[in-house]
């Protein structure tokens, strides 16, 4: 106890706020985490992305104290936090299923941090005050309402109140729009965002949908199977994903396997050419994003042009979306509406696609099996 | 604080003896006031233990060969069949009235009907048959099988409505409209769909009621007099009148026996028992 | 509704005036003024005043509300210990603990209550208050476990992780969230607890002794062959007043949850 208590002080101004140091956690033979490395900058807003399972819930409960890990450290605040309790880390934490104390009012249940930090009550009720107008909900008509008076949204909002209350350094949030309709999951993106640069704090927030964490998020680290994949701006990520996986879970990508020789893949409907630094000789996949790919005479000119009857069009609105059979490959391509041939494209057609070396959104190694 | 973190400190480090603190007592007590009584029980069936308590030593099964005389395993037969007679009884009146609350009852009185069958749940079977005595007293049914077998459900009735309300609650609504969509018959998609889900609950109201009515003591006793010999009776008079322990002990290890095998088939067949 | 959930509803307005119209008896017929089963004619508190005169009534009144009074006390002490170790406690062979505690309510009364019997003559106990106490317990334990538990099971653990995160420390936690919550869960084991022995006759009947009396007890002794009479619907009116109650309460309390 003692000499946590003395843990020693990097700086107080330290750059990364949350730094996860090969971190290892397991649950009998499941891996939740296997050697993770993560650093979280001051003001980010920082998602962890990965599929359901992929250990997303298990690092969060890690920087938040809930979990210990079985090896690695884990520093707040360039403070070694690694050993101490939930309650000893100047944490905040919005829970899946929110955990809103069903017993207390709202009021009660933002208030409930800062009594415990024994603030005097007239400064508990301005800052309780101040953090229910922070998420826009009028004190005086919510304060006093039981959690069970509220609608999914609302909700939400005390729940991210409560956490920030007490002025945490950081901030995690496990899925927390997960349970709301469409439209008000929408809505709360924006607001979340908002909140954040309105309080300058840390994020930290788990999600499994893509679309959240791109739109939200400074940076993302993309979780698969306890291990980190990538991280990078939401434009990395999706532009230069650096695995198979990454490319395959945010987005959609057309994936052809083939052997890469002097800058070309050897497929089996033909060859494509890439760029690409692996050897020459090596067994590669390449993803292709269905939006980079020109069809009719856009494709004319490409470096890599390929005929192909059209299996099937299913329109979306902004785009339909063409699958064409190369070979015995199908290959899907986004066309725009607006594109000048898109009302003429029929099914059972021949129809030309082609796109241009650099075009696909990465080549990767193929592990032999 | 500090008294506090010291306790949660002491709480981290010795987990086991914690978890000796807080269960041991209950288990303890459990052990002396429970499961050692049935030791001595086991012991007097085997006539381990002879008068005033002493320990003899002497194996002897001539109480089992006493208890399954023929005498004994006519009254043996009767429990059963009464206890079968109650348990056929009380799914009858017991599931139309399960199935009502559960499906068709207005939302407002749900509540009220469901409570109104747990308030005689929890009532001693002496004083709920003590009020049937004051009835067959007046139509001069004291004392016959009927007026037991009427006494038994009356008893067991809510044990048997409460699993089946529970099961019946469960079932999804929309499965009988879409059997209705199918083209079935209300009787049909009872039949094929109501019934067999509902199979856990009429279980698990089986158990409750078939197990204890085999022993059932006060409503034969009371309703049937000295007309109805059951299981319950039976071990009463050994006990409280004839004060032949050994025999009843024998008597209730093999009662025993067959509510634990009953159980276990149950376990082994659909699984957890609700109570 | 269709006659046929009209025919259902009926039925159902039958089978509850099957379960209700008996007690109703009881409690008319125990303000009724003569002694005569059957014939109503008038209304006297007289049989509650002879119950009021009834020295023996009095003293089993008070041995019945002394010992279900202590049972409840002591079984909710233990049942919630163990409940509250066995959700929380992180140790092996809980499955088998967890049946253990089951087994006082599986096994029918008058097997566990000879039972008792036979241990108290081998141990050379004086069968009396402190018999039919310790008996009562045993059983109640399990009860109060099985209901501590049930309202432990659905309360969810990201409640208490959240206090820990807002700042409070397991002590704080289980005083400001645990308790307060599994309040309702813990108040309706004591009511469980408190019928379930107030008027408990089988356990009593076979663990007293000479000189200690409850109140169901007179029921049995006094109802034996038949001897129904207004007096005895007034102490049965009275006992199920008490036990109804009480049950109802409970009833209301575990129907909230949903
Ligand atoms: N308390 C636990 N006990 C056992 N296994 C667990 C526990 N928590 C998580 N796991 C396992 O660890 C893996 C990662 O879980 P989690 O971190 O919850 O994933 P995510 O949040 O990405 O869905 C899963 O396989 C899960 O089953
Ligand atoms: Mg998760």
């Amino acid at each position: 106890m003692e000499m946590m208590e003395k843990a020693e002080y990097i700086t107080s101004e330290v750059e990364d706020m949350v730094v996860l140091r090969n971190i290892v956690k397991r649950f009998g033979k499941v891996v939740a985490s296997d050697h993770v490395n993560i650093e979280i900058k001051r003001n980010e807003f920082f998602s962890l992305l990965g599929p359901s399972g992929s250990g997303k819930t298990t690092l969060l409960r890690i920087i938040a104290g809930l979990e210990k890990p079985d090896e690695g450290v884990v520093i707040l605040e360039g403070k070694d936090v690694t050993n101490l309790p939930p309650y000893k880390r100047n944490i905040g934490m919005v829970f899946q299923h929110l955990a809103l104390f069903p017993h207390m009012t709202v009021f009660e249940n933002i208030a409930y941090g800062l009594r415990l930090r024994k603030f005097p009550e007239d400064e508990i009720k301005k800052r309780v005050y101040d953090a229910l107008e922070l998420v826009k909900m009028p004190p005086e008509v919510f304060a006093g309402r039981k959690p069970s008076q509220l609608s999914g949204g609302q909700q939400q909002r005390v729940a991210i109140a409560r956490a920030l209350v007490t002025q945490p350094a950081v901030l995690l949030l496990d899925e927390p729009l997960g349970a709301l309709d469409l439209k008000i999951r929408q809505h709360m993106m924006l607001e979340l965002k908002r909140i954040q640069r309105t309080v300058g704090t840390t994020f930290v927030y788990v999600t499994h949908d893509q679309g959240e964490a791109l739109v939200m998020s400074d940076r993302i680290a993309v979780i698969h199977e306890g291990r980190v994949e990538q991280v990078g701006t939401p434009y990395e990520v999706y532009e230069k994903p650096r695995t198979k996986f990454v490319a395959n879970f945010i987005g959609e990508s057309n994936f052809f396997e083939g052997i890469l020789r002097n800058g070309a893949v050897e497929t089996s409907f033909g060859l494509i050419k890439v760029i690409s630094d692996i050897q020459s000789g090596k067994k590669v996949v390449i993803s292709l994003r269905p939006e980079r790919i020109k069809v009719g005479k856009a494709a004319g000119d490409a470096e890599n042009r390929f005929e192909g009857k059209i299996k099937e069009i299913v329109y979306k609105g902004d785009v339909l979306i063409v699958m064409v059979a190369l070979d015995d490959v199908e290959v899907k391509v986004n066309v725009p509406t607006t594109h000048p041939e898109a009302r003429k494209l029929e099914e059972g057609e021949i129809i030309a696609v082609g796109w241009n070396a650099g075009d696909e959104a990465g080549v990767f190694e193929l592990e032999a099996e | 604080m500090s008294w506090m973190e010291s306790l949660i400190d002491f709480v981290r480090k010795y987990r086991l003896l914690v978890a000796l603190l807080v269960l041991g007592p209950p288990l303890i007590y459990l052990a002396i006031y429970f499961f050692a009584p049935f030791l001595i029980t086991i012991l007097y069936s085997f006539g381990f233990i002879g008068r005033r308590g002493v320990i003899t030593w002497e194996f002897t099964i001539k109480y089992y060969q006493q208890a399954l005389r023929w005498v004994y395993l006519k009254v043996f037969y009767n429990s059963v069949v009464l206890a079968a007679i109650t348990t056929v009884g009380s799914i009858l009146m017991a599931y139309p009235v399960a199935y009502f609350i559960a499906v068709k009852a207005p939302k407002k009185w749900k509540n009220l009907l469901v409570v109104s069958v747990m308030v005689p749940y929890w009532v001693d079977f002496l004083l709920r048959t003590y009020a049937l005595m004051n009835i067959f007293t007046m139509l001069k049914m004291m004392f016959t099988y009927e007026a037991v077998i009427i006494g038994m459900i009356y008893d067991y009735l809510p044990f048997m409505v409460l699993p089946l309300y529970a099961n019946l609650e469960k079932l999804d609504k929309s499965l009988l409209e879409a059997s209705y969509t199918l083209g079935a018959t209300p009787l049909k998609t009872f039949l094929k769909v109501t019934l067999p889900l509902s199979k856990p609950g009429i279980a698990s109201g089986t158990i409750l009621v078939f197990v204890p009515a085999i022993g059932e003591f006060i409503v034969p006793s009371m309703l049937g007099g000295v007309s109805v010999t059951t299981i319950g009776t039976l071990t009463w008079d050994l006990f409280l009148k004839f004060h032949n322990w050994w025999r009843g002990a024998a008597l209730s290890i093999l009662y025993i026996a067959v509510v634990l095998v009953t159980l276990i088939i149950y376990m082994r067949k659909v699984g957890e028992l609700e109570i | 509704m269709s006659i046929r959930d009209k025919v259902m509803g009926l039925y159902s307005a039958f089978v509850y005036a099957f379960l209700y119209v008996p007690i109703l008896i009881v409690i008319v017929f125990s303000f009724n003024e003569s002694r005569t089963l059957g014939h109503f004619t008038g209304f006297s508190l007289k049989w509650y005043q002879v119950l009021l005169e009834d020295k023996v009534v009095w003293v089993a009144f008070y041995n019945s509300l002394n010992v279900a009074v202590i049972t409840t006390l002591v079984s909710l002490l233990l049942g919630t210990l163990s409940a509250y170790g066995m959700i929380r406690l992180d140790i092996g062979g809980k499955g088998a603990i967890d049946s253990l505690l089951y087994v006082p309510i599986i096994i029918p009364e008058i097997a566990e209550a000879l039972s008792l019997l036979l241990f108290y003559k081998f141990s050379g106990y004086d069968l009396g208050w402190l018999t039919v106490l310790l008996g009562h317990i045993a059983f109640d334990i399990s009860f109060v476990y099985v209901v501590v538990r049930a309202r432990l099971a659905g309360f969810d653990r990201s409640l208490e992780e959240a206090s820990l995160t807002l700042g409070a420390n397991e002590v704080q936690t289980f005083l400001k969230i645990t308790l307060p919550l599994s309040m309702p869960g813990i108040i309706a084991a004591a009511l469980i607890a408190f019928t379930l022995s107030f008027d408990d006759f089988i356990k009593t009947a076979f663990t007293t002794g000479p000189g200690f009396q409850t109140l169901p007890l007179i029921i049995w002794s006094q109802s034996a062959r038949g001897g129904v009479g207004p007096e005895l619907n007034a102490l049965t009116t009275v006992i199920m007043a008490i036990s109804m109650t009480i049950a109802y309460i409970y009833a209301r309390l575990t129907m909230e949850k949903q």
